[in-house]
Formats: structure tokens, C-alpha cells, sequence
């Protein structure tokens, strides 16, 4: 679903590489945003206050870190990453991130292997067994919050569709 | 944004609801979310723990200390350090809890609200620079079902 955004080339370059971009699309006037879109702002808000607080009680349920499950969800939808990318995905040093993944190869979550086209690349992934039980008590998690709120599953069965459109529209654009 | 009040919600009993697609959606959003954090803070010159920090406090009306260090599986200890470096910055306040005097309440100082929410559309615009939405109207539904769900999330702590 947010796959083309989460691959979207803006999320791995660097500030100063996007800034070029947004200069170009601010037409040299940084001042005067008129863009993102008010729906755009709130929208991005929301989904990573909502990603927030998923990752916090996902975190206590799996009793890691939310560095180590920021990294675990990281890997789940993109199979496998490289150190260096997970590195400046999450915003931490190279070291932080080395004792991270040390904790979870040790713990059975991710492995390491090197990188088959070019092995000074190191890749990372999650184990198979793991996504799944992950992804169950992610979606045990769901079932929980979801099913004790009928006014809100109402209001969400009932926009899903525009949900699902709209981030296909943004899924497209990307 | 709406505000994240979970007490404003009544919780009830059963539902049908496509759980697969909101775990998907929301868990799939972490990418987002670091990338956006990211940008946030270095429009703010922050670490990225200061500002996620004042994005959940700028979300969540009547955040506590103790939520907060919740929701970034941090210490007790730490968290307070952390505030006490954005309050000394000038960028939240700390109120007693009405209800209850022994919690502090924390808030985004109101001479920097206008600062914090133009450097989210810095980073925002940033995010999504070479791909603008076609029709942003279209979120707002999107919008207004994350905020509900937020609101869930952050009972369920």
C-alpha cells in the first residue's frame, strides 16, 4: 500500500540532495509556502503520530527497544536493507546501529549476509518465522484497539475505500 | 491537526473492522514516519528524539511525562531530561494536570507553535517534493480515521 512511498527516493537522500528539489518546486521563494497542502500536513501528522504510538506498544509487547522495532518494521516491508541505509533511516550513528542489530541477530530476529553483487555491502533481514510472528501480534495489537470501538470501526469501514484511494493517488504520484 | 484526546471517546463493545489493512497500513508507515521525523529535525536543528518529542506533544492534548516516555520507550529519567532541555529552549511548557495535581501536562509553548508548524511544512514539503499529492482534499478523510485511531492507540497504554 505505502510501498511506493516508503521506496520514494526522497526518504534515503540526503537534506541537502531534497533541498535542491524543494527550491525548484517552491520556485526559489522559500518564504511563501504555499505547499503541502493543509490535508497534506495533517495527513503526514497523523500517520506518524499513529506510527508512533503503534511502535511504543508494539515495543513493550515484544519487550524491545522502539529503536529495535522501528528496525524490525523497517525490515518487514522492505525484505532487506543495508547497515548504511538502516543507519540513516532510523537516525542513528553507525555504532548505535551496529549494537542494535548485534542485540537482534542475538535475540533471532534479523540476520546478517553479505551483499551477493557486492560483498563489502552488508544486508540485513528479517528472519521468515519472525515477520510472521510479528506481523501477528501486530495485527493481535489492531484487534484489540479496534474491536472495543464500534463508533470508530463504523467511521473507518466507511472511509476505507477513500483510504485506499487516496494513498494509490499518492502511491502513483510518487 | 485534530487533537488526540482519548477521553473523548466512549469504548464499546465489537466490531468487524479490516484489521489486516490498518495493521498493514499503519506498520508500513514507519519508513514514513522515521524519514519525516528526520526532516522535522533538522529543520528544527533537534536530534530526532527532541523532535518526535514535540510532534507527539503538539498531537496529544494533556500529554504526560509519563506517557511520553512511554511512547518513546524511554526512562523516566531520561524523559525529564529531555524536557527540561525543551523547556529551556522555549519550546513547551509544563502545567499541573487539573485532575490531579502530582502529573505535569505538557504543551508546546505557544510563541513557538507558529515556528514549529512552518518547519513541519518545511519537512513535509521536503518529504514529498518531487511527487505533490494530486488532490489533497481527498485526505482529509484519511486524515480524520488516523486521528481516531491514534486516539485508540494511545488508550491503549
Amino acid at each position: 500500500m505505502l510501498n511506493h512511498l516508503l521506496s520514494h527516493p526522497s526518504i534515503l537522500l540526503s537534506p541537502q540532495a531534497r533541498r535542491q528539489g524543494m527550491e525548484i518546486f517552491f520556485l526559489q521563494d522559500t518564504q511563501s509556502i504555499s505547499w503541502p497542502h493543509e490535508q497534506l500536513r495533517s495527513l503526514l501528522n497523523s500517520l506518524s503520530v499513529a506510527n508512533g504510538l503503534y511502535l511504543a506498544l508494539l515495543a513493550e509487547r515484544l519487550a524491545l527497544t522502539s529503536h529495535e522495532v522501528r528496525i524490525l518494521e523497517l525490515l518487514k516491508e522492505q525484505e532487506s536493507l543495508a547497515t548504511g541505509e538502516i543507519t540513516a533511516l532510523v537516525s542513528l550513528s553507525s555504532g548505535g546501529a551496529t549494537a542494535v542489530l548485534d542485540r537482534l541477530v542475538r535475540m533471532c530476529w534479523v540476520r546478517r549476509y553479505p551483499d551477493p553483487l557486492d560483498r563489502r555491502r552488508i544486508c540485513v533481514q528479517l528472519l521468515p518465522e519472525r515477520k510472521a510472528e510479528l506481523s501477528l501480534i501486530s495485527k493481535q495489537l489492531f484487534e484489540e484497539v479496534l474491536s472495543r470501538q464500534t463508533r470508530l470501526a463504523e467511521v473507518l469501514n466507511s472511509h476505507f475505500p477513500q483510504l485506499l484511494q487516496g494513498l494509490q493517488k499518492q502511491a502513483q504520484a510518487a | 491537526m485534530k487533537n488526540l484526546d482519548h477521553t473523548d471517546f466512549d469504548l464499546q463493545e465489537s466490531t468487524s473492522l479490516p484489521i489486516t489493512q490498518w495493521s498493514a497500513l499503519i506498520s508500513s508507515s514507519t519508513g514514513i514516519q522515521c524519514a519525516s521525523t528526520r526532516l522535522l529535525a533538522a529543520q528544527l536543528g533537534l536530534s530526532s528524539a527532541d523532535a518526535f518529542s514535540l510532534l507527539l506533544i503538539h498531537a496529544l492534548p494533556k500529554l504526560s511525562t509519563g506517557e511520553l516516555a512511554f511512547f518513546l520507550s524511554s526512562s523516566s529519567g531520561k524523559t525529564t531530561q529531555l524536557l527540561d532541555r525543551l523547556e529551556k529552549q522555549g519550546w513547551i511548557q509544563r502545567s499541573k494536570a487539573p485532575d490531579d495535581r502530582r502529573v505535569n501536562c505538557l504543551s508546546l509553548a505557544p510563541q513557538r507553535l507558529a515556528e514549529f508548524e512552518q518547519a513541519q511544512d518545511r519537512a513535509w514539503a521536503e518529504l514529498f517534493a518531487s511527487a505533490p499529492p494530486q488532490d489533497p482534499d481527498e485526505l482529509r478523510p484519511i486524515s480524520d480515521d488516523l486521528v481516531l485511531l491514534s486516539t485508540l492507540l494511545r488508550s491503549q497504554k
